[in-house]
C-alpha cells in the first residue's frame, strides 16, 4: 500500500519571503516503512488527528481516505488554509518524523511511547494560545492558533514543520528515554530541547526541494544563518522576537549561557555543535565529490544529502545509548560517539570531531568524550542474550551480580529497563552492513546533598553485540564520569519552587514535588517543555499523576 | 485607657468589607476616631452574591464613620468580591453617600501602569484572551460549567471590575488624594492620620511575575464535550477510546485550571500592608497567595503581627508554608501574646475554602479565629493599645 499525504515543509510566512513552495508529499510506503493501517481521520495504529473545534469543541468528521488509486490519498484542498489540510499536514510530519528515527540506518527499532497506549493524539487547533506542546499524560501533541500581526488571520503552529516536528521529537525521545521527563539537570531538559531542534533540522533536510532551494539561495555555503539554521521563524516572528525562536549557527558554550536555567537557550549549545559537525562533513565531501580542487556547486546537493543523512545517523542513533536517568551534553556526546564506534569502527572522523568541536562548549576534555571499547570479558565471557532480553528476572540477576562492571553503587536499589533488541544499518567502507544489538538499562536513585536533598537517578547503558560481547557501555555515574551537575540541579530546583513551579503543598502545581524519606523527590519537569519559551510562560495543564 | 482599636469585618457573603476605626488625633492635637475601609466586594454569582448585603454594609459604614467619613479606603486587587461595593453604593436609589478622604489602589490599576511595565502587559494580554476563551467555552455550553467556575469568570470579568476600580479611582474623592502604592513606596505623605503609621509590605511595582503560573488555553469549549447519556463526542473510528476520553477529560478540567490561573495572578496584586497603632501591628493581606508570601519573606518585610486578616477568605493557598508563616505568627508565643485572626468567608462558594486545615494551624498560632460567617451583619475585634 502506498499513500500520499501532503504537508508543510516550512513556515507559510517564511516560504513566502524566500519563494519557496511550502507543500510537499510524504509518500508512505508498506515496501518501505513499517506495518501501518491507516483510517479515515487521519487514524493509523500509532498516531491519530483528533479535531476538536476550537470555537465549540465539537470534533470535526473524519476526513474520508480515497482508496482507489495507485496511492491512496486524504481527500483535502491542497490549501494551507483549510483545516483538513491543516490536519493532514500535521498527521503527515508527525509520522514523517517517527519513519525518520525508526529507520534501520538510526535506531532500526519500532517506537513504544512512553505512554501506556498504542497511539499518540495530535489536536491540530487546541484553541488560542501562541504555544503548542507535547504532554506524556493525555497523549497528545496539542498544536494552538494565534492572531497574526495584522489579527485578521490565525497563525496556525500545527502549519509549521519546525513546531511539528520538534513537538513530535519531544514525545518520541520521551518514547526512547522516558526519565528525562522527570529530570532536574537544565541540560536534561535542554537535551529534550535540542533533539526537538534537531528533529526539525533533519525532517526539513530530508526535503530534496528545500535543500535544491536553499543551496541556490547560499550557492552552496551553508555556513552562517539560513533557512536551515532558524528554528520556527514564523513563530519567533510573532511572539515579540526579532526572529527565529533559536539559530543551530551559534558558538554558545555552557559557561556562556546568559541563565543557566534556561534550557531552552542552553539546548543552542548542542544543536550548535551539530550543525557545526554538519557544516564541516559537508564541506568535505563537497569538495571530495568536486575532485578536491575548487567546490562544483553541481556537486553541492549531492554533498548536503550524504551529509545530512549522515549526521542525521550520527546525531540520533546513539539516543538508545543514553544511560537512563539525569543526563548531561556530555553524556550524550558520549553515547552517540560509542553508538557511532560501534556502528563504523573503521571511520572515527565524526566521533573524533564532534568530540573536538563539542568538549570546548561543555569545558570538558575531549578526551572525556572519546570512546573506550569495553573489554571482551568484562562479564565473564558471552552473555547469554535471550535470557537477557526475554526475562525480567534474568536482566535484574545478571545487573546484581554485576554491580561493579556496570558502575552501579552497591546497596542501592536498581530499576531494569526493557531491553532493547534491535537491528541497524551501517554504511562502512566495506559497503552496508546490518547488524544486532542488545541493550540493557540499569538505573538508580541516590540522595544528593544541597540547598534542599533531593532525589537524583542516575544509569548506565550496557550494549552487546550479537554475540552476546560487550560492545559499549556508557554510564553517568559522576563517580565515573568525574563530572556532576549538582549545583546546577541545586539551582534549578530552588527556582522551581521559588516560582511556585513546583510545590510540596500545592498539587496543582506543573512540577511534582513530594517529600520522601528526608528529600524532595521532583517530577514531570518535562510539562516545562513547550514552545513558548518566554520566563515564566504559560504551561501545559498538569497531568494527574 | 484609650479606646481601643476595633476592626470590623462585615459579612458580605463571599468576599471583603473591613472598616478599621481608629483612635487618632486631629490638625490640633485633639483626640479622633479616624477610620480605614478596605475592600467593599462580593461576587455575585451562586448563592452568594447580593446586592442587598451590600448596601446594608454600606448603610452600616455611613453610620458608624458619620459626616467626617473614611479618611482612607484601600482597593487591594482588582477583583470583584473586593472592588464593587462602593459602586453598588453609588447606584442606590437614593444612592448611600460615604466620604472619602484618600484613596489608595494596588499599583497594575494606574492607568498608565501597562505602558510603563510591558513585560505585565504582555501578561496581561495573555491573560485576557485565555479568559476570553473561557468565557465562550461557558457560553456555548452553560448548563456543563460548576458554580465554581462560574463565580471565578465573575469574579475576574474584566469588564466589570473595570468599572468598579475607574469608580473607586474617579470618583471617591479628589484625583490628587488618589495614589497608587507597592511596597517601598513612602505612605506618609498619602494618607491623614497623625499618630498611626502605615507600610506597604507587597506587592512590588511591576507584578508581571506573578502572571507566570497561566495555563494553556487547551480548549475551546471542550467542557461540553464530556460524555452525557444523549451522546456527546465519540470517538473516531480507529481512535484509543480509553486515550481519547482522557483527554477529553483533561480538555474539559482545563478551564478550571486555568481560571485559577488567572484569578491567582491577581490576587498576588493584592495590596498586603500593615497598620502600627501605639505597639500594635496589624496584618491587612487582601487575597495575597503564596508566591506574594514568598517575595514578601525573601524581602525581609514580615515579621510577628497582632492581628491578621487572614488571606483568601481562608484558602488553602492565600496561608504560607509553616516556615514563613512563623514569621509573622510565630509559633512559640506565649497564650497571652497571641495574635488575632480574623476571615472574611463565606461557606460554599469554592471546594475547600474556607479550608479547615488552614484555619486550624491558625487557630494553634492565634489566641482566637473570628469568621463572618453566619455573622448577622459584622463581626468585631478590639485590640488594646500597648503603649
Amino acid at each position: 500500500m502506498k499513500i500520499r499525504l501532503p504537508y508543510m515543509i516550512q513556515d507559510q510566512l517564511t516560504a513566502d519571503v524566500k519563494g519557496l513552495d511550502p507543500i510537499q508529499s510524504f509518500i508512505w510506503s508498506s515496501e518501505t516503512y513499517q506495518h501501518e493501517d491507516f483510517l479515515d481521520g487521519p487514524v493509523c495504529s500509532r498516531v491519530a488527528i483528533l479535531d476538536f473545534d476550537e470555537a465549540d469543541g465539537s470534533l470535526h468528521a473524519p476526513i474520508d481516505l480515497d482508496r482507489a488509486g495507485a496511492e491512496a490519498a486524504y481527500v483535502v484542498n491542497q490549501d494551507p488554509s483549510d483545516r483538513s489540510f491543516q490536519s493532514v499536514s500535521a498527521f503527515a510530519t508527525v509520522l514523517k518524523t517517527l519513519n525518520l528515527y525508526e529507520s534501520p540506518d538510526v535506531l532500526g527499532r519500532r517506537i513504544r511511547w512512553a505512554f501506556d497506549g498504542p497511539q499518540l493524539l495530535v489536536v491540530p487547533r487546541a484553541g488560542t494560545w501562541k504555544n503548542a506542546y507535547y504532554e506524556r499524560g493525555s497523549h497528545s501533541l496539542q498544536f494552538f492558533s494565534f492572531p497574526g500581526g495584522d489579527r485578521s488571520s490565525m497563525i496556525h503552529t500545527s502549519l509549521s514543520h519546525d513546531i511539528v516536528s520538534h513537538e513530535a521529537g519531544h514525545a518520541i525521545l520521551d518514547a526512547i528515554a522516558p526519565h528525562l521527563y522527570d529530570c532536574m539537570t537544565p541540560q536534561s531538559l535542554g537535551l529534550h530541547e535540542a533533539i526537538g531542534d534537531l528533529t526539525a533540522l533533519f525532517g526539513s533536510l530530508e526535503s530534496r526541494v528545500l535543500r535544491g532551494q536553499l543551496l541556490d539561495q547560499t550557492d552552496g555555503d551553508i555556513r552562517g544563518i539560513n533557512a536551515y539554521t532558524q528554528v520556527a521563524e514564523e513563530f519567533g516572528m510573532y511572539t515579540g522576537r526579532d526572529g527565529a525562536l533559536r539559530s543551530l549557527w551559534n558558538d554558545m558554550t555552557l559557561a556562556g549561557a546568559d541563565d543557566p536555567n534556561d534550557f531552552h537557550d542552553l539546548s543552542q549549545v548542542l544543536t550548535g555543535a551539530v550543525y557545526r559537525l554538519l557544516v564541516d562533513y559537508y564541506d568535505q565531501e563537497w569538495l571530495e565529490l568536486s575532485g578536491g580542487g575548487r567546490p562544483d556547486f553541481r556537486k553541492s546537493g549531492q554533498a548536503l544529502w550524504q551529509a545530512s543523512q549522515a549526521m542525521e545517523r550520527f546525531s540520533l542513533r546513539g539516543l538508545d545509548y543514553l544511560p537512563p536517568g539525569e543526563i548531561s551534553f556530555a553524556d550524550y556526546g558520549r553515547a552517540v560517539i560509542a553508538a557511532d564506534a560501534v556502528s563504523n569502527p573503521d571511520y572515527p572522523w565524526f566521533r573524533e570531531r564532534f568530540a573536538e568541536i563539542l568538549a570546548p562548549r561543555l569545558d570538558v576534555p575531549a578526551s572525556s568524550l572519546a570512546f573506550t571499547e569495553p573489554p571482551g570479558d568484562l562479564f565473564g565471557g558471552p552473555v547469554e542474550l535471550d535470557g537477557l532480553r526475554t526475562s525480567d528476572w534474568h536482566a535484574y540477576h545478571f545487573a546484581e551480580n554485576h554491580r561493579r562492571e556496570l558502575h552501579v553503587p552497591d546497596a542501592v536499589p536498581i530499576q531494569v529497563e526493557p531491553r532493547l533488541a534491535v537491528t541497524k544499518r551501517a554504511f562502512r567502507s566495506g559497503g552496508r552492513a546490518d547488524y544486532h544489538e542488545t541493550v540493557l538499562k540499569v538505573s538508580w536513585e541516590e540522595i544528593e546533598r544541597g540547598t534542599r536533598d533531593r532525589w537524583v537517578r542516575f544509569g548506565t547503558t550496557a550494549v552487546f553485540d550479537e554475540s552476546g560481547n560487550p560492545a559499549a557501555l556508557v554510564t553517568s555515574n559522576p563517580a565515573v564520569t568525574g563530572e556532576t551537575h549538582a549545583a546546577e540541579r541545586d539551582a534549578f530546583v530552588e527556582l522551581l519552587l521559588d516560582r511556585d513551579l513546583a510545590s510540596t503543598t500545592d498539587p496543582t502545581a506543573d512540577v511534582d514535588a513530594t517529600l520522601d524519606r528526608g528529600a524532595l523527590r521532583i517530577a514531570g519537569t518535562g510539562h516545562r517543555l513547550h514552545a513558548n519559551q518566554a520566563p515564566g510562560a504559560p504551561v501545559p495543564a498538569r497531568e494527574d499523576r | 485607657m484609650s479606646d481601643p482599636i476595633r476592626i470590623r469585618l462585615y459579612n458580605v457573603r463571599f468576599g471583603d468589607a473591613i472598616l478599621v476605626s481608629i483612635p487618632d488625633r486631629d490638625e490640633a492635637d485633639e483626640p479622633l476616631t479616624r477610620h480605614v475601609l478596605i475592600d467593599v466586594g462580593n461576587v455575585l454569582a451562586g448563592e452568594a452574591g447580593d446586592n442587598d448585603v451590600l448596601a446594608r454594609v454600606l448603610s452600616d459604614v455611613r453610620d458608624r464613620v458619620g459626616e467626617r467619613g473614611v479618611d482612607l479606603y484601600v482597593m487591594t486587587h482588582e477583583h470583584l468580591d473586593h472592588v464593587q461595593g462602593m459602586l453598588v453604593a453609588a447606584r442606590q436609589t437614593p444612592p448611600i453617600e460615604v466620604p472619602i478622604d484618600s484613596v489608595w489602589l494596588t499599583a497594575s490599576a494606574a492607568p498608565d501602569y501597562y505602558d510603563r511595565f510591558p513585560d505585565a502587559r504582555k501578561k496581561l494580554d495573555e491573560s485576557l484572551a485565555i479568559y476570553d476563551a473561557i468565557e465562550r467555552h461557558v457560553a456555548a455550553s452553560p448548563d456543563e460549567a460548576d458554580r465554581p467556575l462560574l463565580t471565578l469568570l465573575e469574579n475576574n470579568n474584566p469588564n466589570r471590575t473595570k468599572d468598579c476600580v475607574d469608580h473607586l479611582r474617579l470618583e471617591l474623592t479628589t484625583e490628587d488624594r488618589v495614589h497608587f502604592v507597592h511596597r517601598g513606596i513612602d505612605t506618609a505623605p498619602l494618607h491623614p492620620f497623625r499618630e498611626t503609621t502605615f507600610e506597604i509590605l507587597a506587592p512590588e511595582e511591576d507584578t508581571s511575575d506573578y502572571y507566570g503560573r497561566f495555563r494553556p488555553m487547551a480548549l475551546g469549549a471542550d467542557a461540553t464535550l464530556a460524555v452525557t447519556a444523549s451522546g456527546g463526542v465519540v470517538p473516531p473510528s480507529g481512535v484509543d477510546t480509553s486515550a481519547f476520553y482522557n483527554l477529553v477529560e483533561r480538555r474539559a478540567t482545563g478551564a478550571m485550571t486555568n481560571a485559577l490561573a488567572i484569578d491567582k495572578a491577581k490576587n498576588n496584586t493584592s495590596v498586603v500592608f500593615t497598620i502600627r497603632w501605639r505597639g500594635n501591628v496589624l496584618l491587612f493581606t487582601g487575597d495575597a497567595e503564596v508566591k506574594s508570601w514568598k517575595t514578601m519573606a525573601r524581602e525581609g518585610v514580615l515579621a510577628p503581627v497582632d492581628f491578621i486578616k487572614v488571606s483568601h477568605h481562608g484558602s488553602h493557598n492565600g496561608t504560607p508554608e509553616p516556615e514563613i508563616l512563623d514569621l509573622v505568627l510565630p509559633a512559640d508565643r506565649p497564650v497571652a501574646e497571641q495574635p488575632v485572626a480574623a476571615v472574611s468567608t463565606w461557606l460554599d462558594t469554592y471546594n475547600d475554602v474556607p479550608h479547615d486545615p488552614t484555619l486550624e494551624l491558625l487557630e494553634e498560632r492565634c489566641s482566637r479565629v473570628v469568621s463572618t460567617v453566619e455573622a448577622d451583619i459584622a463581626r468585631e475585634v478590639e485590640i488594646e493599645a500597648r503603649q
